[in-house]
């Protein structure tokens, strides 16, 4: 009785020392999502200055390292939380680095004025749900604009201008009830324009220059049924 | 010509004393501040009244003349509670207590601190409410509050300051609506999670992953 009372105790002990084990463990290796943002971001996008390779140093892993990274503005300074990234002007190249999803917090995604291309990922709401400002200008993105952009809801800027994107502006951009900048100048886009409902907004024709199809704006009139490129 | 000199060195004298003075004004309001902190690692320990200004005291950064502009304490260890003083430090623009176990509420004369570009008092214990007067901190750029235990409404006062770009109120007890007018059109309701019984904003479709803030993560 004493022998296996002892076998029980003994086996419970183990169980318990194996939960702090597992509980501590976790917490020492517990996935930081934005840290894992960061490298995913890194690792899919080409970078012929190695400006992310010098700056983002992943193997001194302290709380809130990444906050020092080149680009990368954080919630609050010891706390790896992305806030903002801010990767203008680099020659960047590739395509939108979905790793940004594991940016759980991230408010303002900076891409423009490099070499990036592909289109916009069409779960794009489900990538940067609380986006607030997306900056995209100024790169080879193609493609469609992405109907779920009008998802984020807290948009309050969205510059897409000088890209190559075509076919017609989703109307359902014209919900985003906080857009205050749009901007899609210099890209292939045609149709009608969408008809934004924000108030304070500085969304005139000089947000659609240089879009030779598209129309609803400064009095080109969209024709029925004809959908120039 | 006598007059016109002892003129001018009273006007002198006169102004070196009101510098003193106004020098010692800030002195004296970071003194009270001391004696309503218990301080187990002594970071005060350099805080010394009888000097003619705290410039010379740790964790505080003062400008050309003399005037305080920074108070850097967070994660100092420090408990007990804030004081009404702060807010004569005019040139103030960082006040960093945050990560202590200060308790009490905000005082209203935070308001007065005009030139104030960050607020943080977060991972404290702090009670009551977010003070309307934040409202008149026009230069605020940060205001981060979060995990603490405030109470009451969001102030709409706070739409009004232009320069907010940093807001964190999330894991307080706050209640009511979030505004989403003014400068709070820039916030998500990452700035606002874990408020039980504040009206949460909509959010569609709903987010990936619910932010658990400073809690544990357990991964298999």
């Amino acid at each position: 009785m004493a022998s296996s009372m002892r076998i029980l105790f003994n086996g419970r002990v183990l169980g318990i020392f194996m939960l702090w084990l597992l509980l501590n463990g976790s917490f020492s290796f517990a996935v930081e999502s934005d840290i894992n943002c960061l490298k995913s971001i890194k690792a899919s996008l080409e970078d012929p200055s190695d400006i992310l390779s010098f700056s983002w140093d992943f193997s001194n892993a302290t709380e809130g390292f990444i906050c020092s990274f080149l680009g990368i503005e954080c919630w609050h300074p010891f706390e790896n939380r992305v806030l903002n990234i801010k990767l203008a002007d680099l020659g960047l190249k590739g395509q939108f680095p979905r790793g940004v999803a594991n940016c759980t917090s991230l408010t303002g995604l900076d891409l423009s004025s490099n070499n990036l291309s592909g289109s916009i990922p069409v779960d794009v709401d489900h990538l940067i749900p609380y986006i607030t400002s997306l900056d995209l200008s100024s790169n080879s993105f193609s493609g469609q604009i992405p109907t779920n952009i009008s998802n984020c809801t807290f948009l309050n800027v969205l510059k897409l201008d000088h890209n190559k994107f075509s076919g017609q502006i989703p109307p359902q951009l014209g919900q985003l009830s906080r857009i205050k900048t749009f901007n899609v100048t210099n890209n292939r886009l045609s149709g009608p324009v969408p008809n934004f409902t924000s108030t304070n907004n500085t969304i005139g024709p000089d947000s659609y220059a240089n879009n030779p199809g598209l129309c609803g704006f400064s009095g080109k009139i969209c024709k029925k049924g004809k959908m120039t490129n | 010509m006598d007059r016109v000199i002892s003129a001018w060195l009273t006007l002198l004298l006169g102004f070196l004393q009101l510098a003193k003075l106004s020098a010692n004004v800030e002195g004296d309001a970071l003194n009270a501040l001391k004696s309503n902190l218990a301080d187990p690692n002594n970071v005060l320990q350099s805080w010394d009244p009888t000097l003619v200004n705290p410039c010379m005291w740790l964790h505080v950064t003062c400008n050309s003349e003399n005037s305080v502009t920074r108070v850097d304490l967070g994660n100092a260890n420090l408990s007990g509670t804030l004081v009404t003083q702060l807010g004569v430090l005019s040139n103030l623009q960082y006040l960093e207590l945050y990560s202590n176990n200060i308790t009490g509420t905000i005082p209203d004369e935070l308001g007065n601190l005009n030139n104030l570009v960050s607020l943080d008092l977060y991972l404290n214990n702090l009670n009551g409410g977010i003070p309307d007067k934040l409202g008149n901190l026009a230069k605020l750029r940060f205001l981060r509050l979060n995990n603490n235990t405030l109470t009451g409404t969001i102030p709409v006062t706070l739409t009004n300051i232009g320069s907010l770009q940093v807001l964190d109120l999330s894991n307080n007890n706050l209640t009511g609506d979030i505004p989403v007018n003014g400068s709070f059109s820039l916030f998500t309701p990452i700035s606002f999670a874990n408020n039980p019984r504040l009206k949460a904003l909509p959010v569609t479709p709903p987010p990936p992953v619910s932010p658990n803030l400073f809690g544990p993560k357990l991964t298999f």
